[in-house]
């Protein structure tokens, strides 16, 4: 036939945009034109003759297609017979390539033949590859980048990216190293993975976990150093896959990782495995190191964003402390105020009733002075207590020092601890001030024998505890009781009954005074 | 009896009378400012005893009779109820107990009597504390004044005519 073409056939033949082949009965190829020439690098005159499964069938379907053929022989039935289906097919030079192809067994001249259309779609299956592969890269870096950006952390957008990328190319597992802040140092292993197991890669799982990976070691610690992808096709025997013995123990056989930056600098290191040898997928690290910058940058903005929003928390705290702090100090202001002005009151009092009980100026500026001073004293106490309460002991060495100093053993002060409240204390300054300044200038202090015993101890009384204070003189001829009160003594009794709750009660010993004072223990009052 | 001049102390606070000063009495710039003012039995409530007697004083130089010093919110209701003064004179804070604002409330349940508050608390929420207690109170600041006092007095019996 290669001479004598058949005639129905021959305008197929020259004019077909496909390559035409046409098969006899016994396999032999019957005729071939010019575009199976160009398709399969064989001439006509090569091919016409020669057994077409050894031309054109890839060896491994060679037992197909001839089983195919006899049972067309033998029954009339072929399933692949006149409809398009895509196979293999061998080129001259050994390579093999994908076409389409459709077969139609006909009679030519009153002999069953084969006339078989194929199509080389290496272009189609390339487009179509391409296709796949953006979209493949699309939807990685749609999922990856929306989940970034809404979950809420560091660590689940990284769960997120392994479980994507597993998702979406078919790794079965993936793990993440997070890189030392600042830069410096060795990647150290999480607890991130996708899966999280239990399962078979649980001793890789293991073993990663006890590594920390130097800049520039292993594959996590060369994406580390280059800050790039790094694919290995063969991560089961590379040496440079530093663990490739638990790889082979568990099956895995090729990986890949990638950096994750948040500006400019690797903050994680994102690896996966696959059971199986891959070559290098150039479209997918690419897709991936995309995806490291963009969920870098999510990550980056979050960061800015939580930066803002802690900037902003800190300044509506310093605000509200601010606010605080001048409401605390109008408070402080107001209470001065009132303080101030309560202590004028009193002065004003005392300089008053001090005026009406003297006889004349220099009398009464020696009094109003002194117990001015009282007064002072009893403050300066207080504020040293910030005003919360205190010591009679310390109250009644601090009013009597300045007047018994040069006599001191002729005074003795003894009494259990016993705390006043700033009123307790204010009065009790008065008393003990009005007390010594009595014995100064009619009683125990008058003469070198004279004694003056102050004393007090907290019994039991009818409504709760109770303080009896003593002031006792002894060793002085005493002046006895005066014809009238005093000023003085009009302020002790008014003292104990009005702002100390209590009472009190003198008597006129042959040697000298008693003054006896009790009132309610532990009662607190402001001034 | 002798008096200071000038500014150095409280007009008519200052009488010297030896131990036990005789109080009120004609003359003085306290006794001017009184005479035309009906005498008043007046209560102070004061848990401060030389401010107390100082207010005491400045009352009986102005004319008018003191009938007690309460130091707490429970003393100063009891002397109302026994005394009944003509007028109240009210320090705020009181110690421990209630204090002078709520003390004000519960004799406004009892009486319309003419209440001053001095106090030494100036603030606005003090003010409206005391006229939403006491409605009409008149409010002197402390250290007190005799002309102080004495316009005080006058504006409180305005306020009750």
């Amino acid at each position: 036939m290669v001479d004598n073409r058949a005639t129905t056939l021959q305008p197929v033949l020259e004019t077909a945009l496909d390559a035409v082949v046409v098969m006899s009965p016994d396999g032999l190829v019957a005729d071939w034109n010019e575009v199976a020439e160009q398709t399969f690098g064989w001439s006509r005159t090569e091919a016409v003759g020669r057994n077409l499964a050894d031309l054109i069938i890839p060896e491994s379907f060679r037992g197909a297609h001839w089983e195919g053929l006899q049972r067309y022989l033998a029954t009339g039935e072929g399933p692949v017979l006149r409809r398009r289906i895509e196979v293999s097919a061998l080129h001259k030079e050994g390579r093999e390539f994908p076409v389409e192809l459709s077969i139609t067994p006909t009679e030519e001249a009153g002999q069953l033949i084969f006339v078989g259309f194929l199509r080389d779609i290496t272009d189609r299956r390339l487009s179509q590859r391409l296709l796949e592969v953006r979209a493949r890269d699309a939807e990685l870096l749609f999922r990856i980048t929306a989940f970034a950006a809404e979950t809420g952390s560091f660590d689940e957008a990284l769960a997120t990216c392994l479980q994507t990328i597993c998702a979406v190319t078919g790794w079965p597992i993936g793990h993440v190293f997070v890189a030392p802040s600042g830069g410096h140092g060795a990647l150290t292993p999480t607890a991130i993975w996708h899966p999280p197991g239990p399962d078979e890669f649980d001793p890789l799982r293991r073993v990663s976990s006890e590594i920390a990976f130097a800049s520039g070691i292993g594959m996590p610690g060369r994406i580390l150093a280059s800050g790039e992808p790094e694919w290995m096709s063969h991560a089961d025997t590379d040496p440079a896959f530093l663990r490739g013995e638990v790889a082979r123990a568990v099956g895995v056989k090729a990986a890949f990782g990638f950096p994750l930056k948040v500006a400019g600098e690797v903050v994680a290191v994102l690896e996966f495995f696959s059971a199986e040898h891959a070559p290098p997928d150039h479209d997918l690290l690419l897709t991936v190191r995309t995806i490291g910058e963009q969920v870098g940058r999510v990550l980056e903005r979050r960061q800015a964003e939580e930066r803002l929003r802690e900037e902003k928390r800190a300044l509506e705290h310093e605000i509200g402390e601010r606010r605080r702090v001048e409401a605390h100090q109008q408070l402080l202001l107001g209470e001065l105020d009132h303080r101030v002005k309560n202590t004028l009151a009193v002065v004003t009092g005392m300089a008053s009733q001090t005026a009406r009980a003297s006889r004349s100026i220099e009398e009464f500026r020696a009094s109003f002075l002194d117990r001015l001073s009282s007064l002072s004293r009893a403050h300066g106490l207080l504020t040293a207590h910030h005003w919360e309460s205190t010591a009679l002991r310390a109250l009644a060495e601090e009013i009597l020092s300045s007047y018994v100093r040069a006599a001191r053993p002729q005074v003795t002060i003894t009494g259990p601890e016993l705390l006043l409240a700033p009123k307790e204390a204010m009065a009790m300054s008065m008393i003990l001030h009005e007390l010594i300044t009595n014995a100064t200038k009619h009683g125990a202090l008058t003469t070198p024998e004279g004694r003056i015993e102050v004393s007090w101890d907290v019994g039991p009384a009818a409504h709760g505890a109770e303080v009896t204070f003593r002031w006792r003189e002894t060793g002085v001829a005493g002046p006895g009781r005066p014809l009238r009160k005093g000023f003085g003594t009009k302020l002790i009794e008014a003292s104990a009954r009005m702002e100390l709750g209590g009472s009190s009660s003198v008597e006129w010993r042959p040697d000298g005074l008693e003054q006896v004072i009790n009132f309610p223990a532990q009662t607190r009052g402001g001034a | 009896m002798s008096r200071f001049a000038g500014d150095e102390f409280t007009a008519a606070a200052v009488v010297f009378a030896g131990e036990d000063p005789p109080r009120g009495g004609p003359g003085g710039e306290a006794s001017r400012v009184s005479r035309d003012l009906q005498r008043l039995r007046a209560l102070i409530v004061e848990d401060e005893l030389l401010v107390a007697w100082h207010l005491e004083s400045l009352l009986e130089d102005l004319g008018h009779e003191v009938c007690s010093i309460a130091p707490s919110a429970e003393a100063a209701l009891n002397d109302f109820r026994t005394l009944e003064p003509d007028i109240v004179f009210m320090d705020v804070n009181l110690g421990a107990g209630p204090d002078g604002v709520e003390t004000a409330r519960r004799l406004r349940r009892e009486t319309p009597v003419p209440i001053i508050f001095v106090t030494a608390y100036g603030s606005s929420q003090t003010r409206a504390a005391i006229h939403d207690a006491a409605p009409g109170s008149v409010i002197v600041s402390k250290p007190v004044s005799a002309s102080d006092l004495h316009a005080a007095v006058e504006a409180a019996l305005k306020t009750r005519h």
